[in-house]
């Protein structure tokens, strides 16, 4: 069977390209450091945050106008794993990962990551994006479409339970 | 509550850190980019796009392909016997041979490869049939089985370096390459699964598949891998320590996860697994790692009762590769059933590169 091949034009619109090049380099692994601690796995948030780059990519020149492109970045990927998440578990139980030999984290960290997987997502988003991508209070509620008064409570929640787990694992 | 506590921000910081480094890269986000485009294209197209489907897994043949077949052998030297090929994978600029009055040859990484002869002769494999080889196998009969991941092509030539046959391998352009290929199969990671690739028909039947092996996907979770007909190796990218992943085919083709063996390499200092290779019977695997000194050693395992019978490079100690900078890379081949031929080279610094060679047998 012989087809002509379908080709896309990357060159087209180079500068906004390379706009979209400079944000990805400053922002790829900070939001993938947050999805990871947000999602608790390191491999759903390495797919999350290159899915959520590729919607960004494509719409660089809106995107780009956005007072906070990498809360954006930071939503479409969690909601991206939210969904992936819940058409898996209707497919089959998650996975133990405790009992996985891939899933092992340095013994430093430990502590910290478990303390966080006893949150709420809810709690754990809040935290990381004001912590990890350093949003303020508007920027967060922003980034999850959700109003401040939300943020601040479940920022809240979220710190005081979370000083509780690392002083109980103390 | 607005200001957040040191040792909180700390704590999170130290969480976040946790997790390995970010893999993916541009080209990924271009390729994810490329395929939405292409499918909301044909989604508004509906009744105006008319999709040629070949029979089987699409089979699809681009018309200006076809004079390449007229392209010349890439060396006219016939492959030295041995029971597997050591293509010198990566290598970049001009390397002179291990053997007494070889002439430096120039190898291009993906647009001119390499293969060590057993003798210490370099022979060239010139790229055909595709811009590029990202990954190829080398056949004993001197054919080549080579895959062009962003045009997601394969490319199989005939031992006098002539194309035999282009196959358009891509699923809807999702993330494809190749792990190693015998004159009929060729593996082939798909984001989902490992399949074997029938190279006469195209047809593709599963081997294992993410689920099977507790993965999100199956792009970058491995560091190395080989497979044939009885067995399949992994060294999965997220484990503690070197251990290889050892798979008894065939797997059932299911969902549940399979069970597996683990081999350990045995020695405390191992940092990562960079090179699996299985003998063509599937009796032995060979694993070359790098330990946390940077040096590179190499393990050979029975698979029948997961013994290591060999390590190292014979007469030379353990130590294969001992304290050299910047990295080398390290390519290992069955020469015989009781002997591992192998390879270090450099690919920057002053050229031309030395190719060492060392051998393991037992």
């Amino acid at each position: 069977m012989v087809v002509p091949a379908v080709m896309i034009d990357l060159g087209e619109a180079s500068s906004s390209h390379e706009g979209f090049e400079a944000f990805y380099r400053a922002n790829a692994d900070r939001v993938y450091r947050a999805l990871a601690v947000t999602l608790r796995s390191d491999d759903l948030a390495a797919e999350a945050v290159s899915e959520a780059m590729a919607r960004a990519c494509a719409r660089w020149p809106t995107v780009s106008r956005l007072d906070n492109p990498a809360g954006w970045v930071f939503r479409v990927g969690l909601n991206w794993a939210t969904s992936w998440w819940r058409k898996v578990r209707r497919e089959r139980p998650p996975a133990d990962e405790a009992d996985h030999p891939r899933s092992r984290p340095p013994d430093t960290a430990v502590g910290a990551r478990d303390a966080l997987a006893k949150l709420p997502e809810s709690q754990r988003a809040v935290i990381t994006c004001r912590v990890l991508l350093e949003l303020t209070t508007a920027e967060t509620a922003a980034a999850l479409r959700i109003t401040e008064g939300t943020v601040k409570s479940r920022l809240s929640r979220g710190l005081a339970a979370l000083r509780h787990e690392l002083n109980s694992e103390d | 509550m607005d200001t957040i506590p040191q040792d909180v921000t700390e704590a999170v910081r130290a969480a976040a850190g946790a997790a390995p480094g970010y893999r993916a890269d541009l080209t990924d986000v271009r390729r994810r980019v490329r395929r939405r485009r292409k499918r909301q294209a044909v989604l508004s197209a509906v009744g105006a796009v008319v999709l040629v489907v070949a029979t089987g897994f699409g089979v699809i043949v681009r018309r200006e392909e076809s004079r390449l077949n007229d392209l010349p052998a890439a060396d006219d030297a016939p492959p030295e016997p041995g029971l597997q090929r050591l293509l010198l994978n990566g290598a970049l600029g001009r390397y002179q041979p291990a053997a007494e009055g070889g002439r430096a040859v120039e190898l291009g990484a993906s647009t001119r490869m390499g293969v060590l002869e057993p003798s210490g002769r370099i022979d060239t494999l010139d790229v055909v049939g595709a811009g590029r080889w990202d990954r190829a196998v080398a056949l004993p009969d001197g054919a080549v089985v080579a895959v062009n991941e962003s045009e997601f092509r394969l490319v199989v030539t005939r031992p006098d370096g002539t194309v035999r046959l282009q196959r358009n391998l891509s699923h809807d352009e999702e993330w494809m390459s190749l792990l190693t290929a015998t004159a009929d199969t060729a593996y082939l990671w798909r984001q989902t699964d490992l399949v074997a690739h029938d190279i006469a028909s195209g047809t593709e039947t599963p081997v294992v598949n993410m689920y099977q092996l507790g993965l999100i996907n199956m792009q970058g979770a491995f560091t190395a891998a080989d497979v044939n007909d009885g067995v399949l190796v992994l060294a999965p990218k997220e484990t503690t320590g070197c251990s290889v992943e050892l798979l008894r085919r065939p797997l059932a083709a299911n969902r549940e996860p399979v069970r597996s063996e683990w081999l350990d390499i045995g020695v405390g200092n191992c940092e990562q697994v960079t090179g699996i290779r299985l003998s063509p019977d599937g009796a032995m695997v060979a694993v070359s790692y790098q330990t946390a000194n940077h040096d590179f050693e190499v393990v050979v395992f029975r698979i029948a009762d997961q013994r290591i019978v060999a390590r190292g490079g014979g007469g030379t100690g353990d130590l294969v590769v001992d304290g050299v900078r910047p990295y080398p890379l390290v390519a290992i081949a069955w020469q015989t059933p009781f002997e591992l031929r192998g390879a270090w080279y450099l690919t920057n610094g002053d050229e031309p590169f030395r190719l060492h060679t060392f051998f393991i047998n037992w």
